[in-house]
């Protein structure tokens, strides 16, 4: 807390200068008249010298001790103003202070929204409040002025002034004194009409010299005493007009309206000023402070007989107790002025005024105590207000100053509209002093407190409270904020509107950059209303548009909102332009640029494809730059590029910009007349613009639109108007088109809302920070991106594929034309073409586009040879090249033919791109690519699975199995055949078509299962190793022949390469594996009636399923080959059966095979390993039997061949031995068989089950079997079930 | 009754306000709300002035305005949960129980991906802690 003197600070100088002795004045016209001369009244005139800094008076009032007063006032007042101030008349007058200050204060619209400045306000309120306050809060204090119930407005001296020219002037000073011309306060008795009084004769010496004057004093003073009188000449500036460089009236004179303050006092000289200086300190010294001294005595001396010490105040008491009953009336009884308690008032005040703050105190005591008992409250509340005062500036007992405050304010408050004027005196007082304490929070909810019914006055209060907030410590920015849109509303209330405005905008600097959206919009759309109900319509837009972007606003708000802020805009009479619109948002996210150089784009879709993609698809057709070396040309064409580091575009071609608008709103908004701005200049050789430039554009952004939209001849911007429903985001798609070569560069978007305002959006501002960081690494000026060097118009090829179904079935497959168009007049050559997904489209051939499709697919069967030729290599991952001279220009478009076929389910995104070179060499670009893309949704059709498994009874022959599902919802289709594809292969349907599809047709969610038998055509083997170019396929029909006549041939033109890529697709591990199988699929939707689908009609669907592998239990397969049934005499000897083993080597390479013959396991499994090498080595392998010693054979005397197979396991198990090799060791040739002799010794009849042999089988580890490290080199194959049945003979 | 339930976030950025007043006065909760936070940097700065209290977190009745009084709560993320009540005669211990219970629904409606009012700033699992 501060230890600072309490007459220091604003309360003790506001006390010194209201609190003082009151001087009232009574003039002559005359008077009157000479004064005005100077533009002033006579009051006036003698106000600035009223007040002494140093009048250093002794003093001595009720105590013996004398003190020196330093600083002295007086308060002047003509005697028909001492009244109580007319209520009405100061209610206006306020109001008109508080209009001017609006008029004043109000804020310059363009200036900056003020700034809260937190370390200013840690040093002076004063700086940081505005100052009206201060003269507002005075008129109010004076408002309350003489007032019955005190007594420091009571006039402690009368002054009389008299001109020297009035007639008779000693009876215009006795005339003075009839009592009805004098204050009615004076004649009824609230104060004391014995007034002494001061006579001063005014001469103006324009008039003439002083004679007179001197004439009349001498009379004066002898008719009213000596010291009494004082002759007072004004006007000695005879020869004209004086000009006062300090002029002392200037900061008194407050309605300049009458003249300019400098002509104030012109006639009065200096002297004249010193003569009004001397009268008024002596009026002081020698008259007002000894009277009042004077009058303090006498009064203490009365109060202290009659009311101190113990017995008068029992009296006291005594008596005041017997008045209560006629003391009922809310301002307690009326004390006249010579009545003790206003006598004790009096001595109070009086003390009060010369200091004595003692005296002042005990009597304000004395008094407070007794208007309690008289319940004569307001009183008592003025009584409390002093004590309050007075301790404050004693500095004695805060608590007290403050409890004596409350009391009196409180008091004030309870009597109405009695007390309110004192109240807001009194509250202005208090608040005061808490802010002389540093209370400000404090003070804040007093001034909340002494808003009363009155608008204007509480709007005023609230304003105040509010920078009280501010200035408490720490600041409380937020009640700040409050209480000035709290204060706001007032004002608007009272139509001061100025006031609003400028309090809504202290108060956004609180809310500014805060997410309390709601309490910002508030503000903001209020301030703009009010601006535009003073006509300023620009700086209210300004402020509508911070609230359009509302979307967290109910939808009526956001309707009103838009709808006030168009009416504004209407209201400016011209279309707005706004730079920094919010409506709609702008994704600037969103925002891509394409423009095509060298490359060119069939269809939107392509250019969102990512340029990598691209790159990486046309990489083989491009021209590399190392082969541009060779030609100088070309390598200047690229330097240029290089050097510019620029985008180029060709002149007439459309450089697009799409971008998405966003409506954050919930109500629809139309825009309109969206267009790029664009900066054209026609030197190319332009280089990049400095960034002085850039931050120049900034300023003027909206001028330069205007001339970019008036300056369009050098190229063209397209336009687009939509309709934002609510929420609704929109991709938007703009272009620019330059006409000319020169340099093009895209600013921003514009756009109209709703048609009255222009919304800008500065793409180069908008970008992310992160993308211009990243820019900088690579080198690159940020608005690169957006500036384009046109060159001259080239050729520009038009590329289509019809008709690409959006949708298609797995497995449809369809014939496609590519049709090419060339507008300009220069032709284009050396056209090659790439396709990303060879598996779904594939480039078909010239004579292709003649041949009628499914037609063509028709097996040729008399002309095997020409499908032959069909090399489905051909194709495979390499550049197209259109046949050579291939040349379009002109109207007719260049068609080609193009197979597709819905390969696999799923989003398929195909890309292609077509290299072309330009005819005309004189050009910078010497080629351009055409890039198509189209999507394409294959939806799943037929779920197809194998299974092979080889007939045990059969060599190199096969079981395969079908299993077709219908994948789809609603679609039926007709199943037509199965060919096979690979080496030698022939199949061979199991059962007859028509039981398999009695209905023809595969049903939405059928199944269906069908058997083939799947032989190698061995008339073929013997063609050689070159399988691959001879595969001999073989088709089953599914549909009966009755109903479609069509074989597919799977070797034609586009199946046959789809295979292909279908094979690369499906290529599995076993890739040396050349016993594989492929299969293709054939069917096509199946319609029984006209039913419209979403394929055509007549379509074929395939489906290829590859590298089934054969040789599922290793690369070999055998066949025991021997007799079923045999009789035989036992009686006579054991039986010995003679078998044979064909062995089948499937793989590519000779195999090592080794069988293991396995005696009964009851027998212990004896092998006896002889290595026999057959083929290779010639050894001899006839010759001994190891025949196996038998024991414990069990011998079934009833095995019948009818036997139940769970008495055959059991029984025939080990009653027959092998005889021959037990081991037998061989190598195998590739693709080829052998013969191995078995034998076998039957002791008994029965039947046995000849499976216990084993077969292992290994490949070479080198040679061809490296190539796949996963491939399995040796193996062993269980021998399979071999039954063999011997009776005995009869 | 209770007015109105908020949840501003530790940056002093408004989560959620929901009144329960029939009234069109979003606005005027708005500002008592945001005016509360003062009050709520100004007891977090002087805790010695508010006196004993009964649990540290909550920070009892703020200030009167109008017919309404506003409590606080400040959790340990400084997430503050701001009450405005037109019960003038309210215990603190009552308000404590409320104050959980708010957060109990705060936090457990948020795991049932309901409001949501407390993962903008991923103080779902600390709110907890800070709960009485």
């Amino acid at each position: 807390m501060t230890t600072m003197d309490p007459l220091m600070t604003p309360l003790g100088q506001m006390l010194l200068e209201e609190i003082t002795p009151v001087v009232m004045l009574i003039s002559t016209p005359s008077v009157e008249e000479a004064s005005r001369k100077n533009g002033l009244s006579f009051l006036q005139m003698l106000t600035p010298f009223c007040s002494f800094d140093n009048i250093d008076v002794p003093v001595r009032t009720a105590s013996d001790q004398p003190y020196r007063l330093h600083k002295f006032k007086l308060r002047l007042f003509y005697a028909s103003d001492v009244k109580r101030p007319d209520l009405k008349e100061a209610k206006e007058q306020l109001k008109q202070v508080i209009s001017e200050a609006g008029e004043k204060e109000f804020p310059d619209s363009n200036s900056d929204l003020p700034k809260i400045n937190l370390e200013l306000s840690s040093s002076s309120e004063y700086e940081n409040t505005p100052s009206w306050f201060r003269f507002l809060n005075k008129e109010l204090v004076r408002v309350a002025s003489f007032s019955d119930h005190e007594a420091f407005d009571h006039p402690v001296i009368c002054l009389l002034a008299v001109s020297s020219k009035d007639e008779q002037p000693i009876n215009r000073f006795v005339d003075f004194f009839n009592t009805n011309k004098l204050p009615s306060l004076l004649n009824d008795g609230a104060m004391d009409p014995k007034v002494s009084k001061h006579y001063l004769l005014v001469h103006d010496n324009q008039d003439g010299p002083a004679d007179r004057a001197s004439k009349i004093l001498t009379e004066m003073r002898s008719t009213f005493g000596t010291s009494d009188c004082t002759l007072l000449c004004i006007n000695s500036s005879l020869d004209g007009p004086f000009k006062h460089q300090d002029n002392p009236w200037a900061s008194y004179i407050t309605n300049s309206s009458s003249s300019p303050t400098q002509d104030l006092g012109c006639f009065l000289k200096m002297d004249d000023i010193d003569e009004i200086k001397v009268l008024m300190q002596d009026l002081s010294s020698k008259h007002i402070i000894p009277n009042m001294e004077q009058k303090i005595r006498i009064l203490n001396q009365q109060v202290s007989a009659t009311r101190k010490g113990f017995r008068n105040q029992i009296k006291n008491l005594w008596w005041r107790k017997g008045k209560e009953d006629g003391a009922d009336s809310l301002n307690g009884p009326a004390y006249n002025f010579n009545s003790i308690e206003s006598q004790i008032r009096v001595l109070g005040d009086y003390a009060f005024m010369l200091r004595d703050y003692e005296l002042a105190l005990s009597n304000y005591r004395l008094i407070s105590t007794d208007y309690k008992i008289d319940k004569a409250w307001k009183r008592y509340a003025g009584v409390q207000e002093m004590m309050g005062l007075t301790y404050f500036i004693l500095d004695q007992s805060r608590k007290e100053a403050e409890y004596c405050m409350e009391n009196a304010f409180n008091t004030y408050l309870k009597l109405g509209s009695l007390g309110q004027l004192n109240a807001t005196r009194c509250g202005l007082w208090w608040i005061e002093m808490l802010k002389a304490r540093d209370q400000y929070k404090e003070a804040a909810t007093v001034y909340f407190r002494i808003c009363g019914e009155d608008i204007l006055h509480s709007a005023v209060m609230l304003e105040q409270a509010s920078y009280c907030y501010l200035l408490s410590k720490p600041s409380m920015l937020r009640k700040y904020g409050f209480h000035l849109v709290l204060s706001g509303e007032q004002y608007k209330k009272c139509d001061q509107i100025k006031h609003a405005i400028r309090t809504y905008r202290c108060a956004l600097s609180v809310f500014k950059g805060t997410t309390w959206s709601y309490i910002n919009d508030h503000v903001h759309f209020h301030i703009g209303q009010w601006y535009a109900s003073l006509g300023m319509y620009d700086v209210a837009v300004k402020h509508m548009t911070e609230i359009l972007y509302c979307s967290h606003q109910s939808k009526t708000t956001q309707e009103l909102f838009l709808s006030d802020f168009l009416q504004i805009v209407q209201k400016t009479g011209r279309t707005f332009e706004v730079t920094k619109l919010q409506l709609p948002v702008i994704n600037i996210s969103t925002l891509r640029v394409i423009h095509e150089d060298h490359r060119t784009f069939g269809s939107p879709s392509a250019a969102n494809i990512r340029e990598g993609l691209w790159r990486s698809l046309e990489e083989e057709m491009l021209p590399s730059f190392s082969a541009a070396k060779t030609n100088w040309l070309e390598l200047q064409s690229k330097l240029i590029l290089k050097k510019h580091n620029q985008n180029v575009c060709v002149a007439g071609e459309a450089v697009k910009v799409t971008i998405e608008f966003k409506n954050p709103l919930q109500i629809s908004i139309p825009i309109s007349t969206v267009t790029l701005v664009c900066k054209y200049s026609s030197s190319t050789d332009e280089v990049i613009s400095n960034e002085n430039e850039s931050s120049m554009e900034k300023d003027n952004k909206v001028d330069r639109f205007r001339n970019m939209s008036s300056d369009n001849s050098s190229f063209m911007v397209s336009e687009v108007d939509f309709l934002l429903g609510g929420g609704e985001t929109t991709m938007i798609q703009l272009s620019a088109t330059p006409k000319e070569e020169g340099t093009l560069e895209i600013i921003g978007v514009r756009w109209k809302l709703s048609g009255t305002i222009v919304g800008f959006y500065n793409f180069e501002l908008g970008q992310p920070k992160k993308n211009i960081l990243k820019r900088r690494k690579t080198k690159h000026l940020p608005n690169e991106k957006f500036k384009f060097m046109v060159i001259k118009s080239i050729p520009k090829l038009q590329g289509s594929i019809h008709p690409l179904p959006g949708k298609a079935y797995a497995g449809d497959l369809r014939q496609l034309v590519l049709e090419l168009r060339n507008p300009s007049e220069f032709p284009v050559k050396n056209l090659k073409m790439k396709i990303s997904h060879p598996r779904f489209l594939i480039i078909g051939k010239q004579e292709n586009m003649m041949s009628e499709f499914p037609a063509c697919l028709r097996k040729n069967t008399d002309s095997v040879q020409s499908v032959m030729h069909d090399n489905p290599n051909i194709t495979t991952d390499t550049v197209f090249l259109f046949p050579e001279g291939t040349s379009v220009q002109g109207e007719t478009p260049f068609l080609w033919p193009l197979w597709f076929r819905a390969a696999v389910p799923g989003d398929i995104s195909l890309c292609m791109s077509i290299y072309y070179e330009i005819g005309d060499v004189s050009s910078i670009i010497k080629y351009r690519t055409l890039r198509l893309h189209y999507n394409v949704q294959v939806l799943p059709s037929l779920d197809v699975s194998f299974q092979i498994c080889p007939f045990r009874s059969r060599l190199e022959e096969f079981l395969v199995r079908l299993d077709v599902v219908n994948k789809t919802s609603s679609e039926s289709f007709q199943v037509c055949q199965l060919s096979s594809v690979g080496h030698q292969w022939e199949i061979s349907l199991v059962q007859a078509p028509d039981s398999i599809f009695p209905s023809q047709s595969l049903m939405a969610g059928q199944a269906i299962s069908c058997f083939y038998t799947l032989k190698k055509s061995r008339r073929l083997s013997t063609l050689g190793d070159d399988v691959s170019t001879s595969p001999v396929r073989s088709d089953a029909r599914l549909v009966p022949q009755i109903i479609e006549d069509i074989v597919y041939d799977v070797n034609s033109a586009p199946l046959v390469n789809f295979h292909h890529h279908e094979r690369l697709q499906q290529e599995v591990s076993s890739k040396g594996d050349i016993n594989t199988v492929d299969f293709v699929l054939i069917y096509r939707p199946f319609r029984s009636s006209d039913d419209p689908g979403l394929s055509t009609p007549s379509s074929v669907m395939s489906h290829h399923a590859c590298h089934f592998s054969t040789a599922s239990t290793g690369p070999i397969s055998w066949l025991v080959d021997g007799p079923q049934t045999m009789h035989h005499d036992f009686s006579a000897s054991f039986c010995e059966i003679n078998m044979k083993m064909h062995i089948y080597n499937s793989s590519g390479a000779t195999t090592f095979v080794r069988i293991d013959t396995l005696d009964s396991a009851g027998n212990g499994g004896h092998i006896n390993s002889v290595n026999v090498v057959q083929s290779a080595t010639t050894d001899n392998q006839a010759g001994w039997h190891d025949i196996t010693p038998v024991n414990e054979l069990k011998v079934t005397s009833n095995a019948l061949e009818t036997q139940s197979g769970k008495a055959l396991s059991l029984e025939s198990a080990s009653s027959y031995i092998w005889s021959g090799s037990s081991s037998t060791h061989l190598n195998i040739e590739a693709m080829s068989s052998v013969e191995i002799p078995l034998q076998i010794c039957v002791f008994s009849p029965g039947t046995y089950d000849l499976s216990n042999y084993v077969l292992n089988w290994k490949l070479p580890s080198n040679g061809q079997g490296d190539s796949d490290e996963k491939r399995q080199h040796s193996g062993q194959c269980q021998g399979y079930k071999y039954y063999l049945t011997v009776l005995q003979s009869t | 009754m209770i007015v109105c339930v908020a949840v501003v976030g530790h940056q002093n950025n408004p989560l959620y306000i929901q009144s329960f007043t029939e009234a069109d006065d979003a606005l005027k909760l708005h500002h008592i709300v945001h005016c509360s936070l003062d009050v709520v940097d100004e007891r977090v700065n002087n805790p010695k002035r508010s006196g004993p209290m009964l649990n540290e977190t909550f920070l009892g009745l703020l200030y009167p305005i109008e017919n309404y009084k506003v409590y606080g709560y400040l959790t340990n993320t400084k997430v503050k949960f701001i009450l405005v009540t037109t019960d003038l005669d309210v215990k603190d211990a009552d308000n404590l129980v409320l104050f959980g219970t708010i957060i109990k629904v705060g936090v457990t409606g948020n795991r049932k991906g309901g409001s949501g009012l407390l993962t903008r700033n991923g103080d779902e699992g600390k709110c907890k802690e800070g709960g009485p």
